[in-house]
């Protein structure tokens, strides 16, 4: 669905990523993990294709007109819009097959009480949950969430990722980046793990509690030390 | 749904489209305030100092309504400047004309194709004069039969002696000048034109804001994944364009009608072509600007030195230059 051929990205001088390989198939839950400053933003912006790598290789074959969804970093909103105005302005440009789909989407994630809101009456947590409903309004074979989950509670987290895994199940591509380890455990996705914009492994989830990343990094190793106890 | 997105803004989008309502009521007041102490500029010439000419003055009612210049040469120059109406030239001896009953084709009555209310100004004087000669012809005639009466007492009394109609026509002598192109009233309405431009022009910065926050928001980024990367920017655009062409149209025919009582299309297609401009240079100044701070500088060191230029060739501190076409305002000047 996604190749990676050699990505390198080179901005002012600074080599943000550097030969990143990587084959992303039909059905995938893919997590790029990595420290702050790794360059995970910037190569999910490579697969969204909004930025062009300086050298290597990104292609795509979809299935279907407008494969991807991509969910920012920041949230994405159109001010002084209720929620339902946001949602019917991206299935006007999109014009998706379904609206059953958007109704499903507007439920699992319980967006139903807060429709008529403008985005500034939102609580951070509704408007990143918002921000997601709307990078998926066109049910996106490849969906790309940078960070769709800081700031989310605990039972709206669960929401969403009981929805992403019931869209995962169902053949959809999901790509995402998140520091949460819930998320991570829940998802339980294949990780590619990133520092310095190098990227260091690629492992299944089944293997990650074998990974030994101290001789490439003594940050990332902590990083998995934290969070690995509960899996271990 | 776009209109929604679009109306963010709402108090700028108000103030937007009341401008036309607004240009023009402060235009109507400020060209009400300036017509009530408007008066008929004319000159009148002695060139003689007859002590008639100011006996002539205080006989007219003409107080109200002219500016009357009084002057002993000819100044042709403060006519063709367009600084009075007409000039007035009354003849040597004109007491004794009037006396005689000699008044064809004495007095000179310079005037250009733009006098429009001289012509009162003529039948005051006119009847000044009139006046004074039926009474000497009324005093002629008695002296004639009665030698031993007293010329200034019949003069006096005069009109009693005479029926009031007409002896004798004086001739105006109409001399046709030329004058030059500069029309000072026209100043007020070019300004009107300047400070809607400022008008729009703060207000397109505003509005260009919009776009910086889509911009700054990761937006044009999500429209771009889904195959739209300047579907909204361009709707804006077109919004916007003919928005303002149509507040533009009403507001340029208004302030034309206002100073000039008429309207110039293709003044009209200037005015919309400044703004349409401005409305463009916003539009690619977003591609390429990040900050706002940006966009306020460029925003006001553009405003700032395309109205010194406009100031300065307006005030011909300045002659045009081809050049000066990138400063938008001047484009009013042509
Ligand atoms: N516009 C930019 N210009 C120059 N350097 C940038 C720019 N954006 C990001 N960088 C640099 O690129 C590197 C990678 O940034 P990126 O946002 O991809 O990191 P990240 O892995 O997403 O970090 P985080 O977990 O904090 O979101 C960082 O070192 C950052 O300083
Ligand atoms: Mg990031």
């Amino acid at each position: 669905m996604l190749t990676l051929e050699n990505i390198t990205y080179k901005k002012r001088g600074q080599t943000l990523l550097s030969q990143i390989n990587g084959e992303i198939n039909r059905g995938d839950c893919v997590t790029l993990f990595g420290p702050n400053g790794a360059g995970k933003s910037t190569l999910i912006k490579i697969m969204a294709g909004l930025v062009k790598p300086s050298k290597g290789k990104r292609s795509i074959q979809p299935e279907h007109k407008n494969p991807i969804g991509y969910v920012p970093q920041q949230t994405a909103l159109f001010k002084g819009l209720t929620v339902r105005d946001q949602i019917k302005y991206y299935q006007k440009l999109t014009k998706p097959k379904s609206n059953e789909f958007i109704d499903d989407m507007i439920l699992s994630l319980g967006l139903s009480q807060i429709l008529n809101k403008r985005i500034e009456q939102l609580s951070g947590g509704m408007k990143r949950k918002v921000n997601l409903a709307v990078g998926m309004v066109h049910q996106p074979e490849l969906l790309l969430l940078d960070e769709a989950f800081v700031g989310v509670d605990l039972a709206a987290k669960h929401d969403m990722l009981t929805w992403l895994r019931k869209l995962n199940n169902q053949g959809t591509t999901i790509v995402f980046i998140t520091h949460d380890w819930y998320v991570i455990q829940h998802l339980q996705p294949t990780m590619w793990v990133l520092d310095h914009g190098v990227m260091i492994d690629q492992v299944e989830w089944d293997s990650v509690p074998y990974l030994n990343l101290n001789r490439q990094s003594q940050a990332l190793q902590k990083m998995f030390d934290v969070n690995m106890g509960s899996v271990r | 749904m776009i209109f929604k997105i679009l109306l963010q803004q709402k108090w700028t989008l108000i103030l937007l489209i009341s401008a036309p309502i607004l240009f023009i009521i402060i235009g109507y007041q400020f060209i009400d305030r300036t017509t009530d102490d408007i008066k008929v500029p004319v000159a009148l010439v002695d060139p003689y100092e007859q002590n008639i000419t100011e006996q002539l003055l205080s006989d007219m009612s003409t107080d109200e309504s002219f500016n009357i210049t009084h002057a002993t040469s000819i100044p042709e120059e403060v006519l063709e400047r367009g600084e009075v109406e007409a000039i007035f030239v009354l003849p040597e001896d004109l007491e004794g004309k009037i006396r005689a009953g000699e008044l064809e084709g004495t007095i000179q009555w310079y005037r250009h194709e733009r006098s429009v209310f001289d012509g009162l100004f003529k039948e005051q004087l006119a009847s000044a004069i009139m006046t004074r000669a039926i009474r000497s012809e009324a005093a002629n005639l008695v002296q004639r039969y009665q030698s031993d009466a007293d010329w200034n007492e019949i003069y006096e009394y005069g009109l009693r002696y005479l029926e009031p109609e007409p002896i004798f026509q004086i001739q105006f002598e109409s001399v046709q000048q030329q004058i030059s192109q500069v029309n000072h009233d026209s100043e007020d309405w070019l300004l009107f034109r300047w400070l809607f431009w400022i008008f729009i022009w703060s207000i397109l910065a505003f509005l260009t804001q919009l776009l910086l926050n889509w911009k700054e928001q990761n937006i044009f980024e999500r429209l771009s994944t889904i195959g739209h990367a300047n579907s909204l920017r361009k709707a804006w655009f077109f919004t916007f364009l003919v928005l303002l062409a149509i507040l533009t149209v009403f507001t340029s025919v208004g302030i034309q009608t206002l100073w000039l009582s008429s309207y110039n299309w293709m003044t009209v297609a200037i005015d919309v072509g400044i703004v349409i401009f401005s409305l463009l240079i916003y539009y690619l100044l977003s591609f390429v600007i990040q900050k706002r701070e940006t966009l306020w500088t460029i925003a006001l060191t553009y405003g700032v030195s395309a109205s010194v230029v406009f100031f300065l060739i307006q005030y011909n501190l300045l002659s045009f230059n081809w050049w000066f076409s990138i400063f938008l305002p001047s484009w009013i000047l042509v």
